[in-house]
């Protein structure tokens, strides 16, 4: 008796529901994504053995048996019936093979590019998010004046500009015309013969390639944050218990810190939850322009051969990482406005 | 004559709008005594709240205090606030004068806890004691009859709006200031909730000895609490006696019309009458009277000089025709 209430309890839990919705969606998407990249015109071997016929110029018969050879996959299997080996296979831990780098597992593959990517995305959430919240809340005290203006114009601006946009003129300007840096010598994730270890060299090597698409998701990025940060302080400075905290005779800083600021912000983590999935997304642009070796430039090669196994297994990291973030951002929530806490109980 | 805690002379304050400067305060001159209770009576948008705003020189939004000093008496010692650098009227507030805002519901930190309130008050005028902030707190909690255990450790919204007005009253007594100035003490609460809020008011000031101002619509709350009232109009006070006197031989046409606009208990019905059209724009005012245009009792002169507040024996008005509208109301009783 007493195990089933417990157990009632457990499943009525918010924390649990709000768990469990996102694993389901995560699965959904899959599931979607699955069948999607497989409606795409052409197939792994069709364009294996179009760009075998053209760059060796051996005959289609040929071709594809050089193609059966290497490839292990049997595309001809129903795809409901692949479905469910994939998925089988997926609830075990395997991502599968790549059907173009024959025999080298996906997992193999997005262990070695993912955290370039995961690299480059959080460093630029962070700088983006801090900056604009800093930027934004001067901004707002300073509302109407001309650093206002000149910030709106330029948040204005740089959130219109599409981000591969910014990437490719700071290669042309900066890498070409003005030569600021070497174009040749920042593409890749490190230098070549660079060891990854846990020394100066490493990291300052790591940051040098990074540098690029890091500044270029910051750049396009923080005018948003200052704005929407500009808008919520705002809001938030017109509010009784600021005005209350003023008459309480309360220092500035404690006022702007702990009343302004932090009220302010807690709208910006719903934003920011849902922009680590849209960043994962938009580093395809970004790294193929910058030949950055992350998840996003494998996704574009593996989009191109129809690497399945690799498409789908990208795919499922981008969908993890948008759902999760919003689900960290639920619990933060409520960890951060106890008018919420009272509610998910 | 009691000692004067507060003097106003000449107090102006402007708000900054497109239109023009909206003048919400205009020459405000009154005197406080130490110990009394003081109501601010007037229709909405007359400047009352603005002026408890002023007394504090706290300017909301686009507001400027353009002209005029107010000076706190403490014993030998005048201080003029307009003279106070933004340190010396930061820790001035609160400790020698608490301002208790209009919305006692939104008047509070959402994120933080009750006693996070009191901690960031006590820290604000240099004591950082923890648990004597606490021990105190809990001694003022006890005193507006609310369970201090439970308040304490509560978030803003799981308290009611008569509790949330009671915990304002024990935050504002916190530095045990000289003078208190409630903004509305009552409004938004349920009128039986109101009643036991006066009561606290009554006890509190026994308990305290502070000097009170407050600010209201409700006349029959200024009846109730105020030993003198003052009444407001277009950014000016334009009448300010004794209790008594207001209601009963009120002098300027505003507050007896004030008076006839509120339902007694002896009174018939049919004797209720409103103030007829609105009060007037603070950008573009009337001329002369800023009251002439609604008034019974206006005459050419009205038009054209305004009245300064004058006394006349104690009791101040702001009226060229006093004595005929004081005959009209003693004939109306």
């Amino acid at each position: 008796m007493a195990t089933s209430a417990m157990l009632r309890k457990f499943f009525k839990n918010y924390y649990f529901r709000r768990t469990l919705k996102a694993v389901a969606s995560i699965f959904v998407v899959t599931t979607l994504t699955f069948f999607l990249i497989r409606l795409m015109p052409g197939n792994p071997l069709d364009i294996y053995v179009n760009s075998q016929m053209q760059s060796l110029g051996v005959s289609r018969e040929e071709a594809e048996a050089m193609a059966s050879s290497i490839f292990q996959v049997d595309l001809k299997r129903p795809v409901l019936l692949q479905y469910t080996d994939y998925v089988t296979g997926l609830l075990h831990g395997d991502f599968g093979l790549s059907i173009v780098s024959a025999r080298t597992p996906v997992s193999a593959l997005i262990l070695r590019f993912l955290p370039w990517t995961m690299f480059v995305v959080s460093v630029s959430l962070i700088l983006s998010f801090t900056l604009g919240i800093l930027i934004g809340t001067l901004m707002a005290y300073k509302r109407n004046t001309w650093v206002d203006y000149v910030f709106t114009t330029f948040s204005s601006i740089m959130t219109a500009i599409p981000d591969f946009m910014v990437a490719t003129l700071i290669i042309v300007y900066f890498g070409v015309q003005w030569k600021v840096f070497s174009v040749t010598g920042v593409r890749g994730s490190l230098s070549p013969g660079m060891v990854a270890g846990f020394n100066a060299k490493f990291f300052i090597d790591a940051f040098y390639h990074a540098a690029l698409p890091i500044i270029t998701l910051v750049v396009c990025n923080v005018g948003n944050w200052m704005l929407q940060m500009r808008g919520s302080t705002m809001a938030t400075l017109g509010e009784d218990y600021v005005m209350v905290a003023k008459a309480r005779g309360l220092s500035e800083a404690r006022i702007t810190t702990g009343y302004v600021g932090r009220n302010a912000i807690l709208p910006l983590f719903t934003t920011l939850a849902l922009s680590i999935g849209g960043m994962f997304g938009g580093s395809v642009l970004i790294e193929t322009v910058f030949t950055y070796n992350g998840i996003g430039m494998k996704l574009a090669s593996s989009l191109g051969a129809r690497d399945y196994p690799v498409m789908q297994a990208i795919f499922i990291i981008i969908t993890t990482a948008t759902v999760s973030a919003n689900l960290f951002a639920d619990f933060l929530y409520g960890w951060l406005d106890p008018r919420i806490r009272t509610e998910g109980r | 004559m009691a000692d004067t805690v507060l003097e106003v002379r000449d107090l102006s304050l402007e708000y900054r709008s497109r239109r023009g400067p909206v003048k919400a305060l205009r020459n405000v001159s009154f005197d406080l005594y130490k110990g009394e209770t003081l109501a601010l009576i007037g229709e909405s948008g007359c400047g009352k709240s603005t002026m408890g705003f002023a007394l504090i020189r706290l300017t909301p939004g686009t507001a400027k205090i353009t002209n005029g000093n107010v000076t706190f008496v403490d014993g030998p010692n005048r201080i003029n606030l307009m003279e106070m650098s933004e340190n010396e009227i930061r820790r001035f507030r609160w400790t020698d004068m608490a301002m208790m805002l209009q919305a006692a519901l939104n008047a509070y930190n959402p994120l933080i806890r009750i006693q996070d309130h009191f901690i960031d008050t006590a820290k604000a005028h240099g004591l950082n004691n923890k648990s004597e902030i606490i021990a105190r707190a809990r001694r003022l909690l006890t005193g507006v009859q609310l369970d201090a255990d439970r308040v304490l450790p509560a978030y803003p919204h799981e308290l009611s709006g008569g509790m949330r007005q009671r915990v304002l009253l024990a935050l504002g007594l916190l530095m045990q200031p000289k003078i208190i100035i409630l903004d509305e003490p009552t409004t938004a609460l349920d009128i039986l909730t109101q009643r036991s809020i006066i009561e606290l008011l009554r006890k509190l000031k026994d308990e305290f000895n502070f000097t009170m101002i407050f600010i209201s619509h409700d006349l029959s709350l200024a009846a109730e609490l105020a030993d003198r009232v003052a009444t407001m109009y277009a950014g000016q006070i334009v009448e300010l006696t004794d209790v008594f006197s207001a209601f009963e031989k009120p002098r300027h046409p505003y507050t007896f019309g004030l008076t006839r606009a509120v339902p007694t208990l002896h009174g018939a019905v049919e004797k209720l009458e409103s103030i007829p059209g609105s009060p007037p724009d603070l950008v573009f005012m009337p001329s002369g009277c800023k009251f002439h245009p609604r008034c019974p009792f206006a005459t050419d002169k009205c038009k054209e000089v305004e009245p300064k507040l004058t006394a006349y024996g104690g009791h101040q008005v702001a009226c060229h025709n006093w004595q005929q509208v004081l005959e009209e109301s003693q004939k109306a009783r």
